[in-house]
């Protein structure tokens, strides 16, 4: 079967030895990183790009993935022992994870995010290698008007899921286009928006973006809210491993999560958030005790963490097939394989499967080495989160500045994360949410390219976004969420999701 | 006349004058036809598109009754800025060593419980930690020490 000898490929590759220490070394950091309160999985990987700028692509993305799913795992750690989630995706796991953790029981919690994650993470890539080589060859067939509106479609799913108002997630988004304008025009080579500053000529510093909003604007915040992280109480772990009842119990819960998730995480802008959440909800519904959701019910804890991590697997699809980053996550792996000479996108994925086979497999070695670093070094973790907040804070930033610079080895970049962490500061007080932003940096360029291709092959008519049927068929379904967004009913329940 | 929502309105008009600059600033490329776009054509259309967006949001929150302008504290922000900076500015001159160590204890009076021990404590670790791991374990071109 053809699955089966490209698989084979794919281990081929990942599995060398220098590979294997690549990955465990970006799953341990990726936890390491990931645990610290308020950091999130963005704010992880951008820290951690430079570490494979010298690496070959597919280590580096090798790398990149263990680093994902560490940051993510470390995530879900803080959220259920401390009540504080890195990044919105595992909000939904501090509601019973951390009363469970309350109860004494965040070792089994903590053992059953592992293994749901592994499991989760397990099917998801196999959803990856079947689904995405079809869809690399109807990505082929994708016209520039067809791309252009893809990418409408995928900022309009970010902007529905952003938290708050929705106006200020398009105006985030707008931002993000417009600042994605600044560097050298690739059609004219005129310098745009540069102010005559030569290191601005390659556009802005994407790592220096992401850790600026994620990274350093949320240690200034965290800092101002005094008593919120202070006063920080780590629950004692008793046993790691869950009871067979218990996986017993958490069986059913674990594959809903999956499928959910593993649906979820492939539309753009939805990733590990939307997924996460959507499983709580499905749980809550079909068990038999609802009412034990919310008090400490370890299925509360089982199903959105497989949830978030088939997620997190299944949105590298849309970033491999076609290029188009789902989440903010994503759109670094992107910068990551630019940096690598790799334009990520169908023509990639055909032309080099050693690379992308060799990415599914480390994906599946990444959830592995999950599993067997964690359970032994959660007492690690554990401890880490003990330390006071003012002894963490200045790790994270001294980890950001290293990463800033050792991008381009230019100290320009560290005024740039200065400028995005003043900025970022900021639209947090003003209650705008920083993702979309991101992701309209990345795609400002690719938008404006394949618009111009539209256009050029149309004649300057714009009736070609409408006339081609896959683009049509992507700006009305836009379209439609985010009328769906506006009717009142809906609004009422997204804003019910976003405050849970 | 008082404005009821001091957020969104504040926040509209950061948008509207952000869309307005670049629009300013993009009227000094080719704006070219659409069959031909030039490079001031793109970067127009989204300065136009945010600045209306900043109107949608800062007119209606002049009647509407939204949340006030929540306090600032000046203190962690300016310090840990101030911190990077100092980072950017010392370290090509005086090599990452030195340079870590200055950014963690500067970054330190960003929280008024640091003792003075802890900061100095944290300097040594995490610099140590930072060349051990990033500089001799994962080979980042880093330079230690001062070029002399």
């Amino acid at each position: 079967m053809d699955i089966l000898s490209n698989l084979a490929l794919g281990f081929g590759v990942a599995i060398s030895l220098q590979n294997l220490i690549y990955c465990f070394v970006g799953v341990f950091l990726g936890t390491l990183i990931g645990v610290l309160p308020g950091i999130g999985p963005v704010a992880t990987v951008a820290m951690l790009l430079p570490l494979t700028f010298n690496l070959s692509p597919a280590t580096a993305m090798i790398m990149l993935a263990g680093i994902y799913y560490g940051a993510q795992y470390g995530g879900s750690t803080t959220a259920i022992l401390v009540n504080i989630p890195g990044e919105s995706s595992s909000v939904v796991t501090t509601i019973d994870g951390h009363r469970m953790a309350k109860q004494g029981r965040a070792g089994p919690a903590l053992g059953m995010a592992a293994i749901a994650s592994f499991v989760a993470g397990s099917l998801a890539t196999l959803v990856v290698a079947l689904f995405s080589p079809p869809l690399a060859e109807i990505a082929l067939k994708f016209g520039p008007a067809d791309y252009f509106s893809l990418m409408v479609f995928g900022l309009v799913g970010a902007v529905v899921l952003a938290r708050g108002s929705l106006r200020k997630a398009i105006a985030m988004v707008v931002l993000g286009l417009l600042l994605g304008m600044v560097g050298t025009d690739l059609n004219s080579g005129q310098q745009r928006f540069t102010f005559g500053i030569p290191a601005l000529a390659e556009g802005i510093s994407f790592a220096a973006l992401a850790m600026g909003m994620f990274g350093v604007a949320e240690v200034i915040y965290n800092l101002e809210q005094r008593a919120a992280v202070r006063q920080v109480n780590v629950p004692s772990i008793g046993r790691i491993l869950p009871t067979l009842a218990e996986l017993w119990q958490c069986m059913w819960s674990i594959m809903r999560g999956t499928g959910i998730g593993a649906v979820l995480g492939i539309l753009p802008g939805g990733g590990a958030l939307l997924a996460s959440f959507a499983a709580y909800t499905v749980e809550k519904k079909v068990a038999r005790a609802p009412k034990d959701f919310g008090n400490g019910d370890i299925r509360g804890v089982a199903a959105p963490e497989a949830a978030n991590n088939a997620g997190a697997q299944t949105s590298f699809i849309p970033m491999l097939t076609l290029g188009v980053p789902s989440n903010p996550t994503m759109a670094l792996m992107i910068g990551a394989l630019m940096i690598q000479g790799i334009q990520p996108g169908p023509q990639a994925m055909l032309q080099r499967p050693e690379l992308f086979w060799g990415i599914v497999a480390s994906m599946w070695i990444g959830n592995l080495f999950l599993l067997l670093l964690n359970l032994p070094l959660v007492g690690l973790w554990v401890r880490l989160l003990a330390v006071p907040y003012r002894l963490l804070f200045p790790a994270i930033l001294m980890f950001c500045c290293i990463g800033v610079y050792s991008i381009n080895n230019n100290p320009f970049d560290l005024f740039q994360l200065v400028v995005f962490s003043a900025l970022g500061y900021m639209l947090l007080k003003l209650g705008c949410e920083p993702a979309p932003l991101i992701l309209g940096l990345v795609l400002g360029p690719m938008m404006e390219e394949y618009l111009r291709r539209a256009l050029l092959i149309s004649l300057g008519d714009p009736t070609v976004l409408v006339t081609s049927p896959l683009s049509a068929f992507f700006l009305i379904a836009a379209l439609g969420l985010l009328v769906s967004i506006a009717v009142p009913a809906i609004r009422n329940q997204r804003e019910v999701a976003m405050k849970e | 006349m008082r404005i009821r929502s001091q957020t969104d309105f504040w926040c509209g008009v950061l948008f509207f004058a952000i869309g307005i600059a670049f629009m300013v600033m993009a009227r000094n490329y080719r704006l070219g036809i659409a069959a031909r776009m030039g490079p001031g054509f793109f970067p127009m259309w989204l300065g136009g598109t945010l600045a209306g967006l900043g109107l949608l949001l800062a007119v209606p929150a002049i009647v509407r009754s939204g949340a006030t302008l929540p306090s600032l504290q000046p203190r962690p922000l300016l310090t840990i800025l101030t911190g990077i900076v100092v980072f950017a500015l010392l370290l090509q001159p005086l090599g990452f060593v030195a340079a870590a160590a200055i950014l963690i204890v500067v970054c330190g009076f960003a929280d008024p419980d640091m003792r003075p021990v802890e900061s100095i404590g944290l300097a040594i670790l995490l610099t140590a930690f930072s060349v051990g791991v990033f500089v001799i374990l994962l080979g980042l071109p880093l330079n230690l020490w001062p070029n002399l």
